[in-house]
């Protein structure tokens, strides 16, 4: 509703405004807006309060003029104006602008890393490790290599894999399939290919 | 004065009548200044753009597609530029020990979106894992499998380090869009026996 109150007020208040602003700007002197009555009623008090140093403040007073005069500002140009910031040989600035390339595993890796702690690619790396060899890179070795602790590592070794790629034997799909992948020792029941007997007279030449 | 207030009711009258559809409207969106640009309008699919990192693409009862074009078996754990498989069929099998990769990888990531499969009605599970997050410090936000695949998406893109906790949901409403969709993905649908 204030939208509409003011569209409709509007033409009313802007009325003559052009002149009565003109008349305003041409007065030499501004006159200043009457005080509320409150701060009106102190002001008088202190006048009558203080009348003898309300009539000081308004004579001219020569040592304080003096002052003012004697206050002089110069500014000049510096002969050297590119100053160079000192460098610390220990801690050198960047020279290098190029842009930053995305990061193998999406953020920085650090390059020291606190007792107890891998980063992503360790833990990648050990885990692949610990597929491809599970009996002899075991948790104890594991946590001797990266500092951790054997049970946290039992418990990762236990929870997270790598994965295998897996390709559908019925099927061509353009889909690559990746599941968890199974240690790599495995018991074969059936027999794949057999040795020739020792003495065997047919093998004999 | 009392003309002027008059005035004022007779307006009030009038604009309350005749021009409250106008006044109580919502803000136009073809006024100049809401699009600036000029007449076309650009679609950014966030899963495509292979620089913002790994994203899941799909979901369902058996894995999760993701937008390196590999569908993943199982339950996953998610970083922003690797995938790990997550040993953990069901929320209830969700414990301190499966967490045990988030608590020692530096620097430590930002925050884990838990998808926990179907939409869970009561959250009991939580106290098993309270004193983990609370032990390390690590910010968890525990979602159905559907809207955490999206949440892991879009905090990956931003750049964060976060790290998503898949387990895939066991029921799932799919229409047939999706339905002729995943069959054009593994099919010729055009092609005869």
């Amino acid at each position: 509703m204030g939208k509409v109150f003011s569209s409709v007020k509007h033409p009313f208040k802007n009325f003559n405004l052009e002149s009565r602003a003109h008349k305003i700007i041409s007065q030499p002197k501004p006159s200043a807006a009457p005080r509320f009555k409150k701060d009106q009623i102190e002001y008088e008090r202190m006048l009558k309060d203080y009348s003898q140093e309300f009539n000081e403040s308004l004579k001219k007073n020569p040592q304080l003029d003096k002052r003012l005069k004697d206050v002089f500002v110069v500014s000049r140009d510096t002969d050297n104006l590119d100053i160079k910031q000192e460098q610390n040989p220990n801690r050198p600035l960047p020279v290098d602008r190029k842009q930053v390339q995305p990061f193998l595993y999406g953020i920085q890796q650090p390059k020291k890393v606190s007792l107890g702690k891998t980063t992503l690619g360790d833990a990648l790396e050990f885990l692949t490790k610990y597929q491809g060899d599970p009996k002899n890179y075991n948790a104890k070795k594991i946590s001797e290599q990266y500092f951790l602790a054997e049970d946290t590592v039992k418990n990762i070794l236990k929870y997270f894999r790598v994965f295998e790629v897996y390709i559908p034997q019925e099927r061509q799909t353009k889909a690559r399939f990746a599941g968890p992948s199974r240690p790599k020792i495995q018991i074969l029941k059936e027999i794949r290919k057999e040795l020739p007997l020792p003495n065997d007279p047919k093998e004999k030449t | 004065m009392t003309y002027l207030r008059h005035l004022k009711s007779i307006t009030y009258n009038l604009v309350k009548t005749q021009f409250r559809r106008n006044v109580h409207k919502s803000p136009n969106l073809n006024i100049p200044g809401a699009y600036e640009a000029s007449g076309k309008t650009t679609v950014h699919v966030l899963n495509k753009d292979s620089e913002l990192g790994l994203m899941i693409d799909g979901y369902s009862q058996v894995g999760f597609r993701l937008n390196n074009d590999f569908t993943v078996l199982g339950s996953m754990v998610i970083f922003p530029r690797s995938v790990l498989s997550w040993n953990v069929n069901d929320v209830s099998e969700i414990t301190e020990e499966s967490f045990s990769l988030f608590a020692v990888i530096e620097p430590k990531i930002d925050i884990l979106v838990l998808g926990v499969g179907d939409k869970l009605d009561n959250f009991n599970f939580y106290i098993k894992i309270l004193p983990f997050t609370r032990k390390y410090k690590m910010a968890l936000e525990v979602l159905p499998t559907e809207q955490a695949c999206a949440t892991f998406n879009f905090l990956n893109s931003e750049g964060r380090n976060v790290a998503g906790a898949m387990i895939p949901p066991k029921t799932l409403n799919a229409n047939e869009d999706d339905e002729l969709r995943s069959k054009m993905r593994y099919s010729n649908l055009y092609e005869r026996d």
